[in-house]
């Protein structure tokens, strides 16, 4: 699968993400919501290890990364059920934020499709303080978030943003990169 | 082949290089092997192994996001490596999550459910699991199939490793062919020397060296020992030759030594018979003269016995010459007597005790006189021939005897004939040579006259032969024969220096021979006295007789013939009576006489006291005083006993005639001294004479003719004398004692040239020997101005007729 290029590429993915937009309310009303938060709590989980944080926002040895949520509760206690979650090493924690929490010693911030059009603040808060910001709502990426999960064909897939990456001074792996659905590239100026 | 191998230091050397070559290649190349077989699978599992790691890392996003489609775009990424067959993708709960397959016939898969981490070959085929983890979390398995094409590579290293064996040996051989023409090549040189030296032994070759390496020093080693070997080849060879000279040598000897071994005892036997023989033959010969002696001595005696007997028969026969019966009888005495006196005389001839007169004689003249006698005695009925050779040898034989011989040999032929057959007389000149005299008793080797009487008759058995000389020895019936035929001519024949031998064949015949000695003097004809006129003289003649009767007998024959008669019983006697001073002509004396005066003294007195006396012997026998080998002393007369009145009478006459030469010459000697008193110029001549009576009167004569005399007695003593230069003349008789005249002149000759020769003899004219010398010639009795006229000039005197 090649990745979307150009501008005919970004409507047509535009156009994907429109739909599948439409498609968790329906799958939500299905009852298929549990699948879904399993699926993206063990995606976050797995993420950290393809993500590089600059050196000042590096965890310390041996401690443990710290997965904050906003908004989704249930992707958090998917999580928490998580093996790895109750790791004293090498495993996570998880903390569930609230509007306005401050992110200190947070790796990765989980907002909820629920909370991401309020979380303006919360973002620019992670980009300064190199926090890996996940989301799972449309057009995400415009609006600093550097992962954001899309339900391609009922699976749960992702498109990244290197740009707001670069912002927040994280390094992608490409393995994730060659995974993305698409991945938007630093602007042009 | 092994056994090529261990002869061939080049073989050897070619199988060590080969055989090393060869392992050494072939385990550097299977361990070379086994290292590439380890190594290739370790290189292909860490090949599958890393494709499979990173495989895993390639996919461990998508596994993990579960991005099928981007792991299968991963896994197809594997067809740009054809050597992966499959590879898969299982999630952690084993289920495949992605799977490839190389496009081709064969559609490999993954497996359904992956097997525990590490890698599995199955043939041809290396299966790789790999589990992909994230800490101590599994988050999957990763699976690889590649192609191990083990086979292929084991294939392209044998066939490399068989090439570079084959290149090795190659090398090998290369190198092996290098080190035989560095190494071998020369070894070899020497060994294929050494090999034709020790074949042909010619140790003077030498191996060409050709390096200096260790073989060129073997070479040098080599060629120094076969110098040395050769040396001592050659003294072996030397010593070898000597030793097998030597044992030649001794076989040789020991051969030769065989052979004197083997042939010893027959020249032991051969040298045995030899001395057998000569012992019997020394046995006969001292038989023969034992009986010799015998027989002379009896004849000895029995002749004086019939002498006397004789004698007075004679005179009983002049003293009754009237009376019939009585003249009868006294002639059939007297023919008794005579045979008794043949018988007497003929044992004396074998005794060799016979008186001989030898003269030289042709044989051949002696067999034609007597021709008509032995066809009288032979018969008519008997055939008689005669072969004589040319030119026939005379012989010194006493001719008398000689017809005896015949004559008896002749008969005893006819008695053996039984008066029919042929006989056959043959005469020629015989040599007999060294070898020949040895074989038989007596031989003297040289020239001889051979007479051969050959008959027909019944011959003899060879115990006969044996015997037939012996005397009284006859195969004749009582009163047909004495057996003194053969014995006679035997001692005859000895007597005369001669040999005689029988052939006889039993049935065939038997011939005797006869050989007598040859002699180089002209033939004499003796003075026969068995013919002549009895005629007597009135000389004074002394009887000297110690046999009283015989003395008697022959005083009385004397007397008869009207002598004057002295008579003596012994020799002094006889001095008495010479030495009364009567005139004596005649000394008629006995050889053998009792007293001290021996008869040749009495015959020197005799001729002392009166000079032209002469001198007769008598006897029965005579001995060494006047017979010197069977022979009469030269001047010595003698009539054998017992002798007839008219033999006696016949001999007297013979011995006075001889003196009247004497008397002549003595006569010329006083005429010539009284007709020639002063010679102008005398000669220096040599007269040889060996009668002393005319030897002195020659002597006195010439001296008197003014010539200066030497005289000798024999040819030996005038050699001795004689000096080139010294003498102009030689007189000599022409039969001497020993050398003869002639023989004497042709020496003196050869000493001096011009020696003028003159040969006087009494059987007139003499004749030289063939081609010899020209002598003049004197025939006795010469006168002396006969004598002065040959001395004096050339011109009268007579030639000798070659």
């Amino acid at each position: 699968m090649k990745p979307l290029a150009g501008n005919r590429g970004r409507v047509l993915a535009g156009l994907l993400v429109l739909a599948v937009l439409m498609l968790p309310r329906v799958s939500t009303g299905q009852g298929s919501a549990p699948a879904e938060h399993a699926v993206k709590a063990a995606y976050l989980a797995k993420l950290r290890h393809y993500v590089e944080w600059p050196a000042g926002a590096e965890l310390p040895a041996g401690s443990r990364a710290v997965i904050a949520t906003l908004g989704a509760d249930e992707v958090a206690e998917h999580l928490l059920e998580m093996p790895a979650a109750k790791d004293a090493a090498g495993g996570f924690s998880v903390r569930r934020l609230r509007m306005g929490d401050s992110l200190d010693g947070v790796a990765m911030l989980f907002i909820g499709d629920a909370y991401f059009s309020r979380a303006g603040g919360m973002i620019d808060q992670a980009n300064a303080k190199s926090v890996l910001v996940v989301s799972e709502s449309d057009d995400a990426l415009r609006r600093g978030s550097v992962i954001n999960f899309r339900l391609v064909n009922e699976r749960i897939r992702f498109e990244i943003s290197l740009e707001s990456a670069d912002k927040a001074g994280l390094r992608l792996s490409s393995q994730i990169l060659k995974l993305a659905t698409s991945v938007i590239r630093e602007k042009r100026k | 082949m092994f056994a090529s191998i261990r002869r061939s230091i080049s073989l050897k050397f070619m199988t060590a290089v080969m055989a090393t070559t060869f392992i050494a290649v072939l385990l550097s190349g299977l361990a070379n092997l086994a290292y590439n077989i380890h190594d290739f699978r370790t290189a292909a599992i860490e090949d599958v192994t890393a494709q499979a790691d990173l495989l895993a890392e390639v996919n461990i996003a998508a596994l993990e996001f579960d991005d099928r489609q981007s792991a299968e775009h991963a896994l197809n990424q594997l067809g740009a490596r054809p050597s992966i067959l499959a590879a898969g993708i299982y999630r952690a709960d084993g289920t495949v999550f992605a799977a490839y397959a190389a496009p081709g016939p064969q559609s490999l898969s993954a497996p359904s459910r992956p097997s525990a981490d590490g890698h599995i070959i199955d043939g041809n085929d290396l299966h790789v699991f790999k589990s992909i983890v994230r800490g101590t979390e599994k988050l999957g398995t990763i699976y690889v199939r590649a192609s191990y094409p083990l086979d292929a590579r084991l294939e392209r290293d044998a066939k490399m490793i068989g090439a570079l064996v084959a290149g090795s040996l190659l090398i090998a051989a290369l190198v092996s062919l290098w080190l035989q023409s560095a190494v071998t090549r020369p070894i070899r040189a020497v060994t294929e020397a050494v090999r034709n030296l020790v074949a042909q032994r010619d140790f003077s070759q030498r191996v060409p060296k050709t390096t200096e390496d260790e073989t060129g020093a073997l070479v040098d080693a080599f060629n120094s020992m076969f110098g040395e070997i050769g040396e001592h080849a050659a003294k072996l060879e030397l010593s070898n030759n000597s030793l097998k000279h030597e044992v030649g040598e001794r076989t040789r000897a020991e051969h030769a030594l065989h052979e004197l071994n083997a042939s010893l005892e027959q020249r032991i036997a051969a040298r045995s018979l030899e001395l057998q023989r000569a012992n019997e033959q020394l046995h006969h010969s001292q038989k023969m003269e034992a009986i010799g002696q015998l027989t002379g001595g009896v004849a000895h005696d029995f002749n004086n016995v019939l002498q006397v007997i004789a004698g007075n028969l004679q005179l009983l026969a002049m003293t009754l010459p009237d009376d019939a019966a009585a003249s009868r009888r006294i002639e059939t005495a007297k023919f008794a007597t005579d045979r008794g006196a043949k018988l007497a005389s003929q044992l004396l001839a074998f005794a060799r005790r016979q008186p001989l007169q030898p003269s030289s004689t042709n044989l051949g003249r002696v067999l034609r006189d007597m021709d008509d006698m032995l066809r009288r005695a032979l018969g008519e009925s008997v055939e008689m021939e005669t072969v004589i050779t040319g030119g026939l040898w005379n012989t010194m034989v006493d001719p008398n005897q000689l017809e005896n011989v015949i004559l008896n040999l002749a008969i005893n032929a006819r008695d053996a004939m039984k008066g029919h057959g042929k006989l056959t007389l043959e005469l020629g000149n015989a040599m007999l040579d060294e070898h020949y005299a040895s074989q038989e008793a007596e031989v003297v080797p040289g020239q001889y006259i051979m007479l051969a009487i050959s008959d027909t008759g019944c011959g003899m058995p060879q115990n006969v032969l044996a015997r037939a000389f012996e005397p009284f020895f006859t195969t004749k019936r009582e009163g047909e024969g004495t057996g003194l035929g053969l014995s006679m001519a035997f001692g005859f024949v000895k007597q005369s220096s001669g040999h005689i031998k029988i052939y006889s064949e039993v049935g065939s015949g038997t011939t005797i021979r006869i050989y007598l000695p040859r002699s180089h003097n002209a033939e004499q004809q003796a003075f026969n006295m068995m013919v002549g006129e009895v005629v007597g003289g009135g000389e004074t003649i002394l009887v000297v007789e110690d046999d009283l009767a015989v003395q008697a007998t022959a005083v009385d024959m004397l007397t008869q013939l009207g002598y004057r008669v002295l008579r003596a019983n012994n020799g002094d006697a006889a001095m008495h009576v010479l030495q009364c001073g009567e005139r004596i002509d005649m000394l008629f004396t006995d050889v053998v006489m009792p007293g001290v005066v021996r008869s040749p003294d009495l015959a020197r007195l005799a001729v002392n006291l009166f000079p032209e006396i002469a001198v007769l012997y008598t006897s029965g026998y005579t001995r060494n005083a006047i017979v010197h080998g069977g022979r009469l002393d030269p001047g010595v007369e003698l009539i054998s006993k017992p002798y007839r009145g008219d033999d006696l009478a016949r001999k007297i006459r013979h011995v006075f005639a001889n003196r009247k030469q004497v008397d002549h010459l003595r006569l010329e000697k006083e005429e010539a001294a009284r007709q020639l008193p002063a010679q102008q110029e005398g000669l220096k001549i040599m007269v040889v004479e060996d009668d002393p009576d005319n030897r002195n009167l020659l002597e006195e004569l010439l001296t008197l003719l003014g010539h200066q005399v030497t005289s000798a007695a024999d040819a030996e003593e005038g050699l001795r004398l004689f000096k080139p230069g010294q003498f102009d003349a030689l007189i000599t008789d022409l039969n001497l004692p020993g050398m003869s005249g002639i023989e004497l002149a042709a020496q003196l000759r050869a000493a001096a040239p011009s020696l003028r020769v003159i040969v006087a003899s009494g059987a007139g004219l003499v004749n030289g020997e063939p081609g010899g010398e020209q002598y003049t010639s004197l025939p006795k009795p010469y006168r002396v101005d006969q004598l002065q006229r040959i001395l004096m000039g050339a011109g009268e005197a007579q030639g000798v007729a070659p």
